[in-house]
């Protein structure tokens, strides 16, 4: 139970960012220029990149304490 | 009580991470020339920052553990702890900013890369503290500590020269925001503090992973005393 509330919280955050992540993709899309939309997609790839970048770590890490707590046991 | 700590800890995390994602997005005014791609800034500039001081962390973990080793082998393997879970957690920081930086310049700069001296200086840094998780990672001895601690000090050189690198040379990298002169810093309060908020959230972010890195490195480190003492025993 409590190893698996490690990997809910991870992915209820990832959920919850993906659902800001499309909001934000969506938001004035259809009145902004070609330019304006280049930046925009540009500023939301480089925000959800970091947080791929973010999580994709911390899912390691809670890999590797969760080995490291089976080689313990053994 | 330490987990319920741990998890407060991760709880107010998550939601100042929330607080700084809003402040950047939807408080921020656009920038007036580059507009949107602007709001990169606000994660690309406290990675580096964070970045920097993981960095710091590795040297002084490095700098205790060269000092303490033959003295006061689990005090330096402690340090030891410390500096790696340092390069980690600043490399991880540090891929961000390589990779947010371009994404901006891209629009800015009509680029993805330029060799200047910020740029390269930054890439150098990373390589370096590559190195040192690849050293940590695949070599094998007594001695790889040592060696990744001296490594773990040379790399720290880089960082003054990353920082002051477009203050010396002339770059194609934005001048620096604060401490540049009577013209730097940001005017606008409301990016001052999407800024600010991003800075503490980062930070916080980062602590906290830190913190579970080191721990992980810990319970290694016990695991292999453990498995050493198993074996010298069996004899």
């Amino acid at each position: 139970m409590k190893k698996n509330a490690f990997s809910l919280l991870l992915v209820l955050v990832a959920l919850a960012l993906a659902i800001c992540f499309w909001r934000w993709d969506q938001v004035g899309l259809g009145q902004m220029d070609a330019s304006a939309r280049l930046n925009h997609e540009f500023t939301v790839a480089a925000y959800a990149v970091t947080w791929l970048i973010q999580l994709g770590y911390l899912a390691l890490l809670g890999r590797k304490w969760r080995s490291m707590k089976r080689r313990h046991d053994r | 009580m330490k987990k319920l700590l741990f998890g407060f800890l991760a709880a107010i995390t998550v939601l100042l991470m929330f607080w700084g994602f809003y402040q950047a997005i939807c408080v921020a005014p656009d920038e007036q020339t580059m507009h949107e791609v602007q709001r990169i800034f606000y994660y690309h500039v406290p990675s580096a920052m964070v970045a920097f001081l993981f960095f710091a962390i590795n040297l002084a973990g490095s700098v205790c553990f060269l000092a303490f080793r033959r003295n006061r082998p689990e005090r330096a393997q402690l340090a030891d702890a410390w500096a790696l879970a340092g390069a980690e957690v600043g490399v991880v920081f540090c891929t961000v900013v390589l990779i947010t930086g371009p994404m901006w310049a891209r629009r800015a700069w009509g680029i993805w890369w330029t060799w200047d001296a910020r740029l390269t200086t930054t890439l150098i840094l990373w390589l370096i503290y590559v190195s040192y998780l690849l050293l940590r990672r695949f070599a094998a001895g007594h001695e790889v500590q040592t060696l990744a601690a001296v490594l773990g000090i040379f790399g720290a050189l880089d960082v003054p020269i990353v920082y002051m690198s477009n203050r010396w040379w002339r770059t194609q990298h934005p001048a620096p925001v604060f401490g540049g002169g009577p013209d730097s810093g940001i005017k606008d309060p409301h990016m001052l503090a999407a800024f600010g908020w991003n800075v503490l959230a980062w930070l916080v972010w980062g602590l906290l992973i830190l913190a579970l890195r080191f721990q992980v490195e810990r319970r290694a480190q016990r695991i292999a005393a453990q498995e050493a003492q198993a074996v010298l025993n069996e004899r």
